[in-house]
């Protein structure tokens, strides 16, 4: 009886150390690939925006820019849709971030000014555009945020 | 069971640990590479600073390999006149060494002439355009003082004029802004004739705010977009009407000027200048007796070197005339072939006034050479007897001129311009002292033309900067 009770707490702690690893290793799975994700498409977007040839009429949930692709001048657009970022470019669409929390994920840094305008272009050259993603993870709730701001090389 | 147990414990345990350690190697590799990634591309670009140090002090340099740096080493390769004549091309490639492999990106920077030419036609004195039949320009003009559009003519663009009168004949239309502004000594009015019509706005501005007299006014035709005005406003007008507006008056336009030319750049190693008449130097205004017409002529140029054929035209070529004057006036050829880029310039007096001007490219849709001509002529006495009937000008034009839209072509002169017959056209722009258009010239701008080597600061700034990988 004194066994059998021993080992049912020591089976159900375990059982809850369990529950507990599985659960964490799953939202470090979660944050990881997030992080990833959000990783890859900061470095793409990175890339493109430093590039950018001229700016389109832009918010802090579009971006609409003319950016080099292989030596070719490419329409690129950026668009939040609910807690989506699309990309869209030659005709096609696709979702490259998920469950952003806020749609206003662009601002826009003038020469001579030091705060950031939420639009796009001004009376002043563009000199930097800066991305922030806020990521809204499940289980337990939590708040990723990264943010870049890049250089337009190309402005001017 | 209590090994079974021990085991399960030791299972969990186990994930527990291997989920940790897989995260934390992740996250440093990825940070590493992260690290290193950000680090190629500062070291890419500081091989593209030291191009463009290295080009400011030596514009023959071609580049240099296996530069070390902080954080890694870096590539870096100039290819000159590309993409254009003049032009110079950069590629760096920087690699940065980590624990897990190297990490490379390379990057282009491409130097280009300054902007110099912008407008479809520009006068930094007066322009008049006439003909109602021929009369279209796509692109914007811009005149220092008064502008004149025969009947009918189509302006894709906006009309500039710094200190005068645009004056629109019947049924002009404009689809962008017009824009004129005057002074206390009047001008600044934009006169709108029957049908006459401004696509966007309009505005009459004065630089002397309130004049004491020739306040600007806009009148006749129709304004789609607003109207503002010093003076009056009898237009109709679709968006806000201001009229006599004092507080203050409406601005006039910035003054502009023609876009110098350094004739020494001609001489820059690269260029490759055939020259008739030397010796040049500054100021170039000599030259010898006889280069127009060994130029006419199609003879050798002074170092013996042949004259490219009408058939297959390209190169660079510099015509130096001592006293040049009517009698000497440089003329090109009735049938041209373009083969590739090329720059006719000369301080003597140019004309179309053999047959009529036909030029195309060699290779219609395969070479889209760009065709620059340049007088530096000024009429003895600086006086401009020219006209559209001809006289002492700079360029002229007796029969029409007709430039195919496979060649981007650009005419400038700091003298006066003037073309006679009809049927006109081109791709690129028109650039004078002054301008008189008798009946008309299509030219619909070409943004090919807007940096041309010579034109303007003489020192190249940055036109493209890309990424080329990964």
């Amino acid at each position: 009886m004194i066994t059998v009770a021993l080992m049912a707490v020591i089976i159900g702690a375990t059982l809850g150390v369990l529950e507990s690893v599985m659960r964490s290793s799953s939202f470090s799975q979660q944050r990881g690939e997030a992080i990833d994700q959000v990783r890859l498409a900061m470095d793409s977007m990175t890339k493109e925006i430093r590039q950018t040839a001229k700016v389109h009429p832009s918010t802090a949930s579009s971006l609409d820019i003319d950016t080099y692709r292989n030596g070719q001048v490419t329409r690129v657009v950026y668009s939040v849709s609910g807690s989506l970022l699309y990309r869209t470019a030659g005709g096609g669409s696709r979702q490259i971030v998920s469950k952003l929390k806020s749609p206003d994920i662009f601002s826009y840094y003038y020469a001579g000014a030091q705060t950031p305008q939420a639009t796009a272009p001004g009376t002043s050259p563009l000199t930097q555009i800066a991305i922030t993603f806020p990521l809204g993870l499940t289980n337990p709730a939590t708040d990723i945020v990264l943010s870049s701001a890049i250089q337009l090389r190309n402005s001017g | 069971m209590a090994v079974i147990t021990a085991m399960l414990v030791l299972f969990v345990l186990t994930m527990l640990v291997a989920t940790i350690l897989a995260t934390g190697t992740h996250s440093h590799t990825s940070t590493v590479r992260q690290v290193h990634w950000n680090q190629a591309l500062a070291v890419s670009e500081a091989g593209l600073n030291e191009a463009v140090y290295q080009l400011n002090q030596n514009p023959s340099w071609d580049g240099a390999t296996g530069i070390a740096v902080p954080g890694g080493t870096y590539d870096v390769a100039i290819t000159h006149d590309s993409p254009h004549l003049g032009w110079k091309t950069i590629v760096a490639s920087g690699r940065s060494k980590t624990a897990y492999g190297l990490v490379s990106r390379e990057i282009k920077e491409i130097l280009a002439p300054p902007s110099s030419f912008k407008y479809a036609m520009f006068s930094s004195t007066t322009l008049d355009i006439g003909g109602s039949t021929n009369c279209g320009v796509t692109g914007d003009v811009y005149s220092v003082n008064d502008m004149t559009l025969a009947n009918n003519c189509s302006m894709v663009g906006s009309v500039v004029v710094y200190k005068g009168n645009l004056s629109a004949g019947n049924n002009v239309g404009i689809s962008r802004d017009a824009w004129a502004g005057g002074d206390a000594s009047g001008g600044g009015n934009i006169l709108l004739s029957n049908g006459a019509v401004v696509g966007g706005n309009a505005t009459a501005g004065n630089a002397v705010c309130p004049p004491a007299s020739g306040f600007s006014d806009i009148i006749g035709g129709s304004i789609t977009g607003n109207a503002s005005a010093a003076g009056n406003i009898s237009s109709l007008v679709g968006g806000l009407l201001i009229k006599n507006k004092h507080d203050p008056c409406p601005t006039q336009p910035e003054r502009l000027t023609l876009p110098e030319f350094d004739p020494s750049v001609l001489y820059q190693p690269g260029m490759g200048v055939h020259t008739y008449g030397s010796p040049p130097a500054p100021p170039y205004t000599g030259g010898s007796a006889d280069a127009v017409a060994r130029f006419n002529a199609g003879q050798a140029d002074d170092y013996g070197l042949p004259k490219a054929p009408a058939t297959a035209f390209s190169g660079n070529y510099a015509v130096w005339q001592s006293n040049a004057s009517q009698s000497t006036v440089l003329t090109l050829p009735g049938n041209w072939t373009i083969a590739g880029d090329t720059m006719v310039v000369t301080n003597a007096p140019i004309a179309f006034d053999g047959d009529n001007l036909t030029v195309a490219s060699t290779q219609p849709g395969v070479i889209r050479p760009l065709l620059v001509i340049v007088s530096l002529y000024a009429p003895p006495g600086q006086e401009m007897s020219c006209s559209d009937q001809g006289g002492d000008c700079s360029i002229w034009g007796k029969n029409k001129v007709q430039v195919t839209s496979d060649v981007a072509t650009i005419f400038y002169t700091t003298g006066k311009m003037a073309f006679k017959n009809s049927d006109n056209h081109g791709n690129g722009a028109l650039y004078a002292g002054n301008m008189d258009v008798k009946n008309g010239f299509q030219v619909i701008y070409d943004s090919r033309v807007e940096r041309i080597v010579g034109f303007g600061d003489t020192s190249l700034v940055r036109y493209s900067w890309e990424e080329l990988k990964p």
